[in-house]
């Protein structure tokens, strides 16, 4: 089975529940629990697309987010960033952002258009 | 390192208190001549009884002298530190 | 009496000593010295002076060599005549710069040099060896002098003198590795065995005066009789004699290793000169114009046969007074002793700091560079080191004492140690009174008169050479000893001359002639050095207690809270100091390089420390004071500055976090409950999101109530409920929830479960809170191998009780100690300490409440918090609270606002 989205988020919770939401729509999906080897990660896996949490252990989501988009290979790649501080000072070069708390069906419909972009 | 300048002039206190410790300098020169000189001038004078009296005598002295040059000191004051 | 119920007798007497040092030590570890320190006691025990060769010696010496023997005390006179203005200036000089020994004095002062202290440490020893056994010899002759044939001496006495003495010195002089190398218990005994001394002394020469002569009259005239007498050949004095043992034994009451000792190291200021200056050449005085009635009277009534040395004994036992006589023993005993004992110290702290321990040091190159991951107890190796010293020098003095066979008189023993330390003499004072004098002009002096000394001297005295020829008429020993002291003399000034000395070394010259404190080598401004590294370095040497006091001290003189001071120049030559007080000037320079990375002094180093002390010489007194004033109010305002800055920094990243914390359960929640009201989910899948729901919903409220709490408690408004409770019980609670909270790895608990049993006066529930606290953030952030984490409990002197938690993990680093108890630190990541940081913050407040205080511990190997409890909680703390700031309310509220304004957005 392909993977569509990888998701990068530590608090096993949450990851459960997006997995759970995802994985009921259809789409093969992929954890990873830190910053720490997440680029390595994508690029083993080579997913569709990344759901990417902002507080990382390891590296931030911001410190992930900048070297993806200073790749050539891997710049394209939608990502949709989650939140927990609010919107505001966000770091650039995120396709989406969800502040959490999120609701279920926002968080489907992002994935849903991001992936059909893709 | 602090190396202070030496003041120019002491109040009273201080000159006197300058003064006994030079007179404490003066006190093992002259025990030491007491000591020394007479026993080796004139051994023969100096090696039975009257050498014994002349030494109890000057040591005597000697240990008055500082005992009462010491007391007149008193605990070294603050004012007399560089009297190196 | 016979010699087993003497034997006995010194045995009850040693026995009392050791109670009285036990005490003394034991009253001074309590801080109750000051009223033993006095000066009367400091001159009692320079009285070491007197050892048994004057009890026994002397009188021997009189009755030989007639007035000659009163030099060895006319020498001492004379400089003690002088006290102020030179042993003052010696002792002043010695303090500032904590010396520990003569060869440590004459090191420091010419550039910290090893060689030459190892080189004056060998003299001390040579010279000691022939003293010692003259001391173990006096002993046991004095013993036979009560032997009869049907009671005869007991075997082997002088092995057990020597075991005994080297018993006590081992127990009271090297008990702990103290800062300023002061052997309270010693000095005691030593003060009251200078009373026996001398009352055993007076009570033989009254009696001998009065008894058995007819008055100082009738003792006069038998004096001018031995000039036609048989025994009096010796009498006439010989002026070269006379003169050089005026200025060895003068040289001998500063330069023998245990004058040096008493005189200058037990010193705990150099004003008791003033006494010590006239009472101590009286007490000299007194014992030493004893002596020649003993002498005068024993040649006349005594047979001939009669050994000299022992007519302060034979004239009592003659006479029948049995008492007296035991009396006299005891003193002969106790001047004996106490000699041993404090040259054995004096002699065991040089050869371990000036020979031991580099040897260890070479042979050890990593062994105190690197972290102290396993701690090595330095001060335990010191200990060790220098207790071997003292058996060593007991011993060496014993095989002397059994191969000589105790033929010699005792009075040419002790003339040979004179003359061999006096080698140090002009060293000592050309390094005092003269600039110029440089290293390798005292080594080749030290060298060259000792050479001198050993081949005509020493090796004479043990006869494996024959003595020196002089020329006809002058006095073989003066002549030779005058010889060396002429060639060690000339030696030094000329190679002094020539020389051009070391940058370190001028320093230290000036500070040594000129009195004045030394200031830092100016050369390291910036070292390398963490003052971690060195507080870990100094608690191997002193222990971990006096090594943190000794840092917050100097900490606080900084205006600076904590225990790591910072690494000013002046703290650096201050630690330095301290070190020198242990190991000695030379070791500590090897120690302060080899952990420190300390350079070198430069030349145009010097030049600098010359322009910067002319342009202080400008200044006066006041501006330095209020210079230094501004300075630690100006070090106050940084360190406050910069706890401000970084405070404020963590306030933005905090706000952020405090959101964090309570959006990251509330998604979850949010997510999960979505879930739930979907109708068509299985069961066990419901069961299970609901579990997850409740858990995060405990998770939200957890860092609620660290939030209230931290406010109640800054606002003064938490109720105190003290009890009194085991300390153990709490430590086995707060293990066991700590060990329930934590996941996964084994900890290894050290504890010493008898000293937890300690009743405390506290609120229970807010210590645990505490205690769980702490082990729970070691079992977190523990990251060894094998994790392990110590407690350790105990009364502090206060009354009031500590608790330190130690685990083996990384540490915090020293930029970070200072913040990790502020509110909305957090060093590590936040996902894994699972809290927002206020742990800490909750603990300080706590233990603020509680009366006491949580402190980290650095350099121990891993992160160490103490917990102190005062004795029992303190009241007025509201008074205290009122002037604090307290933003924390105020900040709580913004969070909370800012949670729910972005929440609100959806």
């Amino acid at each position: 089975m392909s993977v569509d989205v990888l998701l990068i988020e530590d608090e096993p919770s949450i990851a459960e529940a997006v997995r759970f939401i995802l994985t009921r729509d259809g789409w093969g999906c992929e954890q990873w629990p830190e910053g720490t080897g997440a680029l390595e990660r994508i690029r083993a896996l080579a997913p569709r697309m990344l759901i990417l949490d902002l507080m990382l252990p390891g590296r931030s989501g911001a410190e992930i987010l900048a070297d993806l988009r200073a790749d050539p290979a891997l710049a394209a790649l939608p990502v949709l960033l989650l939140s927990a501080r609010g919107t505001a000072n966000l770091p650039p070069g995120a396709d989406r952002v969800l502040p959490k708390p999120f609701a279920n069906a926002d968080l489907r419909a992002v994935v849903r258009e991001l992936l059909e972009q893709a | 390192m602090r190396l202070r300048p030496p003041r120019l002039f002491l109040g009273r206190t201080a000159y006197r208190r300058r003064r006994l410790a030079e007179a404490t300098r003066l006190v093992p020169v002259l025990f030491a001549a007491l000591v020394l000189i007479p026993p080796i001038w004139l051994p023969q004078h100096f090696s039975y009884a009257r050498g014994a009296v002349w030494l109890a005598v000057a040591w005597a002295l000697a240990i008055a002298a500082t005992a009462a040059l010491h007391r007149a000191l008193g605990r070294p004051s603050a004012e007399d530190e560089d009297d190196a | 009496m016979t010699p087993e119920s003497l034997v006995a007798a010194s045995v009850a007497y040693v026995a009392l000593m050791f109670l009285l040092a036990h005490a003394a030590d034991r009253a001074a570890a309590a801080g109750r010295w000051r009223w033993m320190d006095r000066p009367v006691i400091y001159t009692l025990s320079l009285s070491v002076y007197c050892s048994a060769w004057t009890f026994y010696g002397a009188v021997g010496y009189a009755s030989r060599s007639g007035l000659e023997f009163l030099t060895i005390y006319l020498g001492p006179g004379i400089v003690f005549s002088g006290a102020w203005w030179g042993l003052r200036r010696l002792v002043r000089v010695a303090r500032m710069h904590r010396v520990t020994s003569i060869a440590d004095l004459i090191s420091s002062r010419f550039g910290k040099s090893a060689g030459l202290a190892a080189l004056v440490t060998l003299i001390g020893v040579m010279a000691a060896t022939p003293y010692i056994a003259l001391q173990l010899q006096s002993v046991s002759m004095a013993l036979s002098a009560f032997a009869t044939p049907e009671h005869a001496l007991p075997r082997n006495v002088s092995v057990w003198v020597a075991l005994g003495l080297a018993a006590f010195a081992i127990l009271f002089g090297t008990r702990n590795l103290a800062v300023d190398e002061r052997h309270h218990g010693v000095v005691i005994a030593i003060a009251v065995e200078a009373v026996v001394k001398l009352a055993a002394f007076v009570a033989v020469g009254v009696f001998v005066i009065w008894g058995i002569a007819d008055g100082p009259a009738d003792v006069l005239a038998r004096i001018d009789r031995m000039s036609v007498s048989a025994g009096g050949e010796g009498w006439p004095i010989n002026p070269e004699r006379w003169f050089t043992l005026i200025l060895l034994s003068g040289a001998a009451v500063m330069v023998l290793p245990r004058m040096f000792h008493v005189l200058v190291v037990e010193a705990s200021d150099e004003d008791r000169l003033r006494q010590a200056g006239w009472a101590f050449p009286a007490y000299l005085a007194l014992m030493s114009f004893l002596v020649l009635p003993i002498a005068v009277v024993g040649a006349d009534i005594l047979p001939k046969g009669a050994n000299p040395d022992l007519y302060v004994l034979d004239l009592p036992l003659s006479q029948g007074r049995e008492a007296l006589a035991t009396l006299v023993f005891l003193g002969g005993f106790s001047s004996a002793m106490s000699m041993v004992v404090v040259s054995a110290i004096a002699l065991s702290t040089m050869m371990a700091n000036h020979w031991l321990v580099p040897l260890w040091l070479r042979l050890r190159q990593a062994a105190l560079a690197g972290p102290a991951r396993a701690p090595e107890d330095l001060g335990t190796l010191m200990l060790n080191a220098r207790r071997l010293a003292i058996l060593a020098i007991i011993g060496a003095g014993w095989l002397y004492h059994r191969m000589s066979g105790g033929t010699s008189a005792l009075a040419a023993m002790g003339t040979v140690a004179f003359s061999g330390m006096a080698q140090v003499l002009p060293a000592l004072v050309a390094g005092l009174l003269w600039r110029g004098a440089t290293r390798r002009g005292a080594i080749a002096g030290v060298v060259g008169g000792t050479l001198i000394w050993t081949l005509l001297v020493f090796l004479p005295s043990l006869g494996l050479l024959a003595q020196p020829a002089m020329p006809a008429g002058i006095d073989p020993f003066a002549g030779a000893v005058l010889l060396a002291l002429a060639v060690n003399l000339l030696l030094l000034v000329l190679i002094s001359l020539m020389d051009f000395p070391e940058p370190a070394e001028r320093l230290q010259s000036l500070s040594f002639v000129h009195a004045v404190a030394p200031d830092a080598a100016p050369g390291d401004g910036a070292p390398a050095v963490q003052p971690e590294a060195l507080l870990t370095l100094a608690g191997r040497l002193w222990g971990n207690d006096h090594a943190l006091e000794t840092f917050r001290r100097a900490a606080e003189s900084q205006g600076k809270g904590g225990y790591l001071p910072d690494l000013t120049p002046r703290f650096l030559a201050d630690f330095e100091r301290l070190l020198a007080g242990t190991v000695g000037a030379a070791t500590a320079a090897a120690l302060m390089t080899r952990v420190g990375g300390r350079g070198g002094v430069t030349v145009s180093d010097l030049m600098e420390v010359a322009g910067e002390a002319s342009r202080a010489r400008e200044d006066n007194r006041r501006l330095e004071n209020t210079s230094a004033e501004l300075a630690r109010t100006a070090a106050m305002l940084r360190e406050s500055n910069e706890k401000l800055t970084a405070l404020s920094a963590q306030k933005d990243a905090f706000l952020g976090q405090i959101s964090h914390e309570l959006r990251t359960p509330m998604t979850s929640i949010r997510a999960f409950s979505e879930f739930l009201m979907e109708p068509d989910l299985p069961t066990e899948e419901r069961a299970r999101f609901a579990g997850i729901i409740h858990d995060e919903a405990g998770r939200m409220t957890r860092l609620l109530d660290d939030l209230l709490d931290l406010s109640v408690l800054e606002a003064g408004k938490a109720r105190l409920k003290p009890g009194v409770f085991n300390l153990h019980d709490l430590i086995e609670r707060a293990l066991a929830s700590a060990g329930a909270a934590a996941s996964g790895r084994d900890f290894a608990i050290r504890r010493n479960i008898a000293a937890e049993h300690l009743p405390v006066i506290t609120d229970q529930d807010r210590l645990l809170q505490v205690l769980i606290n702490v082990i729970t953030n070691a079992r977190k952030y523990c990251s060894a191998e094998a994790p392990q984490i110590r407690i350790d409990c105990r009364r502090s002197p206060d009354g009031g009780t500590e608790i330190d938690i130690a685990d083996n993990g990384p540490g915090i680093s020293a930029g970070n100690q200072a913040l990790i108890f502020e509110k909305f630190a957090r060093l590590n990541d936040p996902a894994r300490a699972g809290g927002a940081g206020l742990g800490l913050a909750i603990c300080k407040e706590i233990m603020e409440f509680l009366g006491g205080s949580i402190a980290y511990l650095p350099g121990q190997g891993g992160a160490c918090f103490r917990i102190s409890l005062p004795p029992r909680p303190r009241a007025g703390r509201k008074m205290m609270k009122m002037r604090r700031v307290k933003p924390f309310g105020n900040l709580c509220m913004a969070c909370c606002a800012k949670v729910v304004m972005d929440s609100r957005g959806l």
